[in-house]
């Protein structure tokens, strides 16, 4: 018998209440082994899932074979309806059962049970030759027993069970069979007086009785439902006999009772004449009814918090102080739109904000673009006798904030206690899908402990209090739904929030009414509190903007519908399974270092959240959507920090976030031509017009005018973005991208530095720049960093010029007519990068920073430790500059991105040389040096490189987090693991590698993208490497230091760790399946 | 009727106690409080006579409660200090026996080791000593980012509104020195990825943590590096503020409150204590 189970919804419910009938459906029958089938419910009990057994045999028998097994105080959740709806069995804290309900016939009852059975006896023996037993030691009930000779027939034979009566019935002379017989136990049951007589069978008895199971399924309904407030729709009744059986109803068809509504009713049994209305027949028996339960148990575990403590963040209390920096660390993203993890009902600690994508506002005189603070949709205050719960240490008796970084999923416990000691437990859940876009989802859950009082709970859509960006919300009322229109305060832009709530109150009577305020629109849901009972409200927004669609508003009403009706738990498994998906190709095992991985966790997590693979006109800012004050900004962080764990894990977000820059080249060519250049001159910042956005000065906080260089002077981001656009090409060969958008990116940026460059002698020099070390920020001439990379980026352009002549004549021509090339062109660009001035040596091979560096006062970074503030702070700005002072990775940038192009001699030693010098004023600057120390086997150094990164945010003595996530340290840490510890590189012809493990690393794991081809890596610490190639198709992959090799895939090969070197790949035969790169 | 709040002023008849009391005048004026005068006898005076043995007699005196007590004299100024509506007690850091070369005298010492209530502490030697008609109308007040400090911003802010003063808040960068462990701690920033953007928020940040002022309290913050005594002296001296608060744990024992004994030894203006834990 098949079990329907994979084609039916009923596995992605999650059941509160579950009951179900014992001999055929839990069980074959009261005599096998229950053991298997007890674990399972016994973990649905641990669970807290209410378990229900309903059956028409006695406790003893249940107790027998399944709940004596079970002991602990989770047995508390059981529950045996026993003896056809006569009695109600619970179990104390100790386990010991406890009678909850018990149905007794009085004399006058009982006497008339006797009498009927035996009138129906004597009716049938009458018409026939046939011997009838009456089985009278049953509860308010008699068997009559039509088939004596088959003691004990079982479920499986229930269609011989029915021929066999039958045969017996007509062959003894009773015609009118099995039903005619229980036609004749109702009629006599009414002559006799027994006015509410229970008529059941199970084919071999006819049985009368004062109840059935109906009474069980009647009295949880009461007793259980109402009093946990458990909604009908979470409560699966479960049985084997629904549909009718010889013409008579099935005996679990009395668990279907009709009055209340949502009950979901399911048969596992063979049902050989259909179920009826409203059961759904899933079949497969018992094994059916444990395979259903184990899905219970598999969605609970789905729907709950991860379990590996390396995924969660944790907050527990409440520190005032810390409050803006634990909103940032626990904001919930999707690309597309992110919130802030603060407190729904907000205090005056809170910087609530809700950030979407490229809904940039301009404001001031300047015009400077910044992300505007959408409407906040979180907000929800909780009121008790009309007193709001504020959070704060006097009323706290417990606060917990989780974020499951696994699942994406915000979660808070508080426990409040007012003056009069009323304590009320609330538990909040909310997430941005990443499954869906535009939806966001909250939960709240309220439980009066210890009293009763009348409750409220205000939620809606409102202005944010302080926010800096003015948005005009205009409220409207709907049905069922509300909605709210909101403009940048420029005008530019529309968002539209609409939102829908569902309350799962059981049987307490919640009203609701919709209010209508100048900042927002909320619903006020109020209800008379009872203790002990819990009230959950669901809360589904839409968020559409005038970015996407041209009516806001009628695509999130539209939108809300839906997602409401989808209801909060497929949401949930939606958007947990699109967070699977990532983990599974973004996620890193790593073994021996739980701080490690609980660092890259965290990383890895808000830069999931920061990508939007959907947007092309959008990139990744500083901050993600974390925070605000790099106004969300585009930096060179997209592409050098962030840029390469996309083009590793996440394909689709990388080439989005390069389109962006494509989208703003029109932007970047006017730049360019207003300073008197060609070609694309990228903004330093940029936002959704692409034009500069840094400011030309600032005000000091005493009031000074403080002139900002960095857009005048970080050329280097063109030849960065540059470089984003190679690393994607090389790591994808995605020819549609570099035909659309990739080459004209290179040639643009190319033209660009032929203009910006000046020939002196017979080299060319770039003057006047600011390199990534910013402590030098008053122009420098010839910084190595900016002049190798311009060179580089020349050189790419040519190359990219050369396949596309080669392999897209067509493109070639069409790309050339566009930008309008000039003949020669090309070739004077080749002439310049060969005579780019690559910057001084010292004999040891120390590269010069830039001209003049080495003529500066030279000091050792160490001499100033310890210290509270970066070295420019200490030492100021006009002793800084004059200086060697390095602010973070300049040269050590380029000893990392350009390697192929430095002898080892000086990457060693310019390594040594600026690591002494390098203040690491930026949070960019700590996992660069990290990864060359690791390249240069400096291991324990690279680690401890590592760790620094790792605590930029969630050291909890910085507070630099307050503002948003350091998105670009994330993105170097990863990049410290992958280049660095693995030794990772992305060539133009193979993908190379080199994993240097540190001590306390036992074993790397982890997946790589590479030309459409999955690479799953295993590094086993100075042992073996193990690479298995999924697709199809050969994969040239090389060791550092070895030569190319062509790996054909599928297949798993190893390379082996011998003499201190790695040797080459060796295919391992016969090897199959997944590494298993997610065991620690 | 609520009682009226207070200063105190404990004074043991010297002169150099008494170059305290025309700040504890004004303070008690500009914040509307009754001065208390406190002096330790067993052999209680007559009040013309007592005044005068204070050589305070001839001072215009409005709203003030003279208490003679016997006893200890910390013991009596700490628990008259520690009523309820006490604002803050002010004083001279020396009384009879005034020493150039020490910080503060053993009964100052006292009385600012064990007050838990601000203590406004006077350096006889200071070159222009505030009289009745004395206005503060700046407050420098030094925060070092620890959460601590950030306690008894609460009450220096309550001070300034009640003097109507302006708050110059001042962090100093130091070498020399880690940062705060504490959680909640906020220091010059650590990383500052694009200057222009991180000093701004990092100052937003800052004030919001330490200093969330009430309306009437002009706020500015400053940033400095050096050390901090000498940058909150100079600052005093180059911007005219009118007093120092700062925040102490209540021990100058030796290798500890190095910032108070420098600013101790150095101002030019009086100094409120505000204890912290």
């Amino acid at each position: 018998m098949s079990c329907s189970v994979d084609s039916s919804r009923i596995d992605r419910h999650r059941f509160e209440i579950i009951a179900f009938d014992w001999d055929g459906t839990a069980v074959k029958n009261r005599e096998v082994d229950a053991s298997a089938v007890t674990a399972v419910l016994e973990e649905l009990l641990k669970l807290g899932v209410t378990i229900a057994v309903i059956t028409g045999t006695n406790f003893n028998n249940i107790d027998r074979q399944f709940s004596s097994l079970i002991a602990g105080p989770h047995k508390q959740n059981l529950f045996i309806g026993a003896n056809r709806g006569s009695e109600i069995y619970g179990f104390d804290r100790n386990s010991v059962p406890v009678v909850l309900f018990r149905r007794e016939a009085t004399a006058e009852e009982n006497q008339l049970l006797d009498r009927v059975a035996e009138v129906v006896k004597s009716d049938i023996e009458r018409r026939s030759d046939l011997i009838i037993n009456i089985i009278y030691d049953r509860l308010n009930r008699r068997k009559i027993d039509l088939i004596p000779e088959w003691e004990k027939p079982p479920k499986s034979r229930i269609g011989e069970l029915i021929t066999r009566t039958q045969k017996r019935l007509r062959d003894g002379g009773f015609k009118e069979g099995i039903g005619g017989a229980f036609d004749l136990a109702v009629k006599r049951s009414r002559e006799q007086g027994l006015a509410d007589a229970r008529i059941t069978s199970d084919v071999k008895h006819i049985e009368v009785g004062l109840t059935d199971k109906s009474d069980s399924i009647r009295w949880l309904i009461t007793e259980i439902a109402r009093r946990q407030n458990v909604s009908q729709a979470d409560f699966l009744v479960l049985g084997d006999e629904f549909g009718p059986i010889a013409g008579f109803d099935g005996s679990d068809f009395h668990m279907a009772v009709p009055e209340p509504e949502g009950i979901t009713y399911v048969s596992v049994g063979k049902e050989p004449n259909g179920v009826p209305a409203g059961v759904l027949h899933l079949g497969g028996g018992p094994a059916c009814f444990m395979k259903l339960m184990k899905r219970q148990i598999g969605l609970r575990r789905r729907l709950a918090v991860t379990d590996d403590p390396s995924f969660l963040l944790v907050e527990e209390g409440f520190n005032p102080l810390r409050e803006r920096e634990i909103e940032s660390l626990f904001a919930v993203s999707n690309g597309y739109l992110g919130t802030r993890g603060s407190l729904e009902e907000r205090n005056r600690h809170s910087g609530t904000a809700t950030l979407i994508a490229g809904v940039y506002d301009s404001d001031g005189p300047e015009g400077l673009e910044q992300l505007a603070i959408s409407p906040d949709w979180l907000y929800t205050r909780i009121y008790v006798s009309g007193r709001p719960l504020a959070l704060n240490a006097r009323t706290m008796v417990e606060h917990e904030r989780t974020l499951d970084l696994k699942k994406g999923v915000y979660r808070r416990h508080w426990r409040y206690r007012d003056k009069n000691g009323r304590v009320t437990s609330i538990h909040f859940l909310r997430f941005v899908s990443l499954a869906d876009p535009h939806a966001l989802i909250m939960r709240v859950s309220v439980l009066p402990e210890n009293y009763s009082a009348m409750m409220r709970l205000e939620t809606g859509m409102s202005e944010c209090e302080g926010c800096r960006t003015s948005l005009q919300p205009v409220a409207e009322k709907g049905d069922s739904i509300l909605s709210l229109r909101a403009k940048t305060s420029d005008g530019g832009i529309n968002v539209s929030m609409a939102q829908r709530t569902r309350v799962h109150q059981g049987s307490i009577d919640v009203k609701r009414k919709v209010r209508i305020e100048d900042g927002g629109i909320f619903e006020d849901l109020s209800w008379q509190g009872e203790m002990g009972r819990l009230v959950t409200l669901e809360k589904y927004v839409s968020v559409y903007t005038s970015r996407e669609t041209a009516d806001p508003l009628k695509s999130a009403s539209s939108h809300v519908n839906e997602i409401a009706g989808r209801g909060l738990t497929e949401l949930l498994l939606e958007h947990i399974d699109s967070w699977e998906e990532r983990w599974e190709s973004a996620g890193i095992s790593l073994g021996g270092d739980p701080s490690a991985r609980r660092w890259l966790n965290f990383s890895i997590y808000h830069l999931i959240s920061a990508g939007n693979p959907h947007d092309e006109r959008v990139s990744i800012s500083a901050r993600g959507l974390t925070g605000t004050i790099y106004r969300g900004h585009i930096f060179w962080d997209a592409e050098i920090f962030t840029l390469p764990f996309f083009v590793f894990t996440h394909p689709a977000t990388a080439r989005a976030m390069l389109m962006y820059r494509y989208h703003t080249l029109p932007a970047a060519k006017n730049n360019a031509a207003a300073a008197g250049y060609q070609g694309a001159m990228f903004a330093w910042e940029s936002a959704e017009s692409g034009q500069e956005m840094t400011p030309k000065a600032v005000l000091s906080s005493s009031g000074e005018v403080v002139p900002v260089t960095a857009g005048e002077l970080e050329d280097h981001i063109i030849a960065d973005i540059a470089y984003g656009v190679w690393f994607y090409w090389n790591a994808t060969g995605d020819t549609g991208f570099l035909l659309a958008a990739g080459a004209e990116l290179l040639m643009e940026t190319a033209r660009f530095w032929v203009s910006r460059s000046k020939k002196r002698g017979d080299s060319y020099h770039i003057l006047r720049v600011e390199g990534p070390d910013e402590y030098h920020d008053e122009g420098v001439d010839d910084n190595f960093y900016t002049n190798s990379m311009a060179a580089w980026n020349i050189e790419r352009a040519l190359e990219a010029a050369a396949i596309l002549k080669r392999s897209h004549r067509d493109e070639w021509s069409a790309l050339s007519a566009r930008i309008g090339l000039k003949a020669g062109e090309l070739r004077h660009w080749q002439t310049l990068a060969a005579k780019m001035f690559r910057g001084a040596e010292t004999q040891s091979g120390v590269i010069e920073q830039f001209a003049g560096y080495f003529s500066l006062d030279d000091l050792d970074i160490h001499d100033y430790e310890p210290k509270t503030a970066p070295l420019d702070v200490i030492l100021g700005h006009d002793r800084t500059v004059k200086t060697q002072a390095v602010k973070q990775a300049d040269v050590v940038m380029a000893l990392y991105l350009l390697e192929r192009e430095l002898s080892g001699e000086a990457i060693r030693e310019s390594f040594n040389y600026y690591e002494r010098r390098t203040d690491h004023g930026s949070s960019l600057s700590p996992a660069m040096y990290g990864l060359v120390a690791t390249r240069l086997g400096l291991l324990d150094k690279g680690l401890a490189y590592f760790r620094r990164a790792g605590r930029i945010d969630l050291a909890n003595n910085m507070g630099n987090a307050a503002g948003g996530v350091h998105l670009a340290a994330m993105g170097g840490l990863w990049q410290q693991l992958i280049m660095g510890f693995a030794g990772v590189r992305a060539e133009s012809d193979c993908l190379c590698m080199y994993p240097r493990l540190p001590g306390k690393w036992t074993r790397l794991a982890f997946k790589l993208h590479w030309h459409g081809c999955t690479l799953e890596l295993e590094i086993i610490r100075n042992r073996v490497i193990r690479l298995k190639l999924e697709e199809s198709g050969e994969v040239p992959v090389r060791i550092f230091g070895c030569e190319v090799q062509q790996l054909a895939a599928p297949g798993t090969f190893s390379s082996e760790w011998k003499a201190g070197t790695w040797g080459e790949f060796t295919p391992i035969p016969g090897r199959t399946g997944s590494l298993d790169g997610r065991k620690n | 009727m609520q009682e009226k709040a207070g200063i105190v002023i404990p004074l043991d008849g010297s002169r150099t106690a008494a170059l305290a009391f025309g700040a504890a005048q004004a303070v008690a004026e500009v914040m509307d409080a009754v001065l208390h005068i406190v002096t330790v006898t067993d052999q209680p005076l007559p009040e013309p006579e007592l005044m005068g043995k204070l050589g305070i007699d001839r001072l215009p005196l409005r709203d003030f409660v003279l208490h003679q007590e016997p006893g200890d004299v910390v013991d009596v100024v700490v628990s008259l200090a520690s009523r309820q509506n006490m604002l803050m007690t002010v004083m001279s850091s020396h009384g009879e026996t005034f020493n150039q070369g020490s910080l503060i005298g053993h009964i100052g010492m006292g009385i600012i080791q064990r007050s838990t209530y601000p203590v406004m502490v006077i350096r006889p030697d200071m070159k222009k000593l505030p009289d009745s008609n004395w206005r503060p109308r700046k407050a420098l007040v030094p925060l070092n980012g620890s959460p601590a400090a950030a306690a008894a911003m609460d009450r220096a802010l309550q001070l300034a509104e009640l003097m109507g003063c302006e708050v110059d808040v001042i962090h100093v960068a130091m070498q020399g020195q880690k940062r705060p462990r504490a959680a909640g701690s906020l220091t010059s920033p650590m990383y500052l990825d694009y200057p222009h953007h991180e000093w701004s928020a990092w100052a937003e940040e800052f004030m919001a943590r330490f200093a969330r002022r009430p309306p009437s309290v002009k706020l500015r913050l400053l940033h400095r590096e050096g050390v901090p005594a000498d940058q909150m002296i100079k600052q005093a001296e180059e911007n005219g503020e009118d007093l120092i608060m700062l925040a102490w744990q209540g021990s100058l024992e030796k290798g500890r409150a190095r910032t108070i004994k420098r600013i101790l030894a150095k101002t030019e203006v009086p100094l409120i204590l505000i204890k912290t834990g």
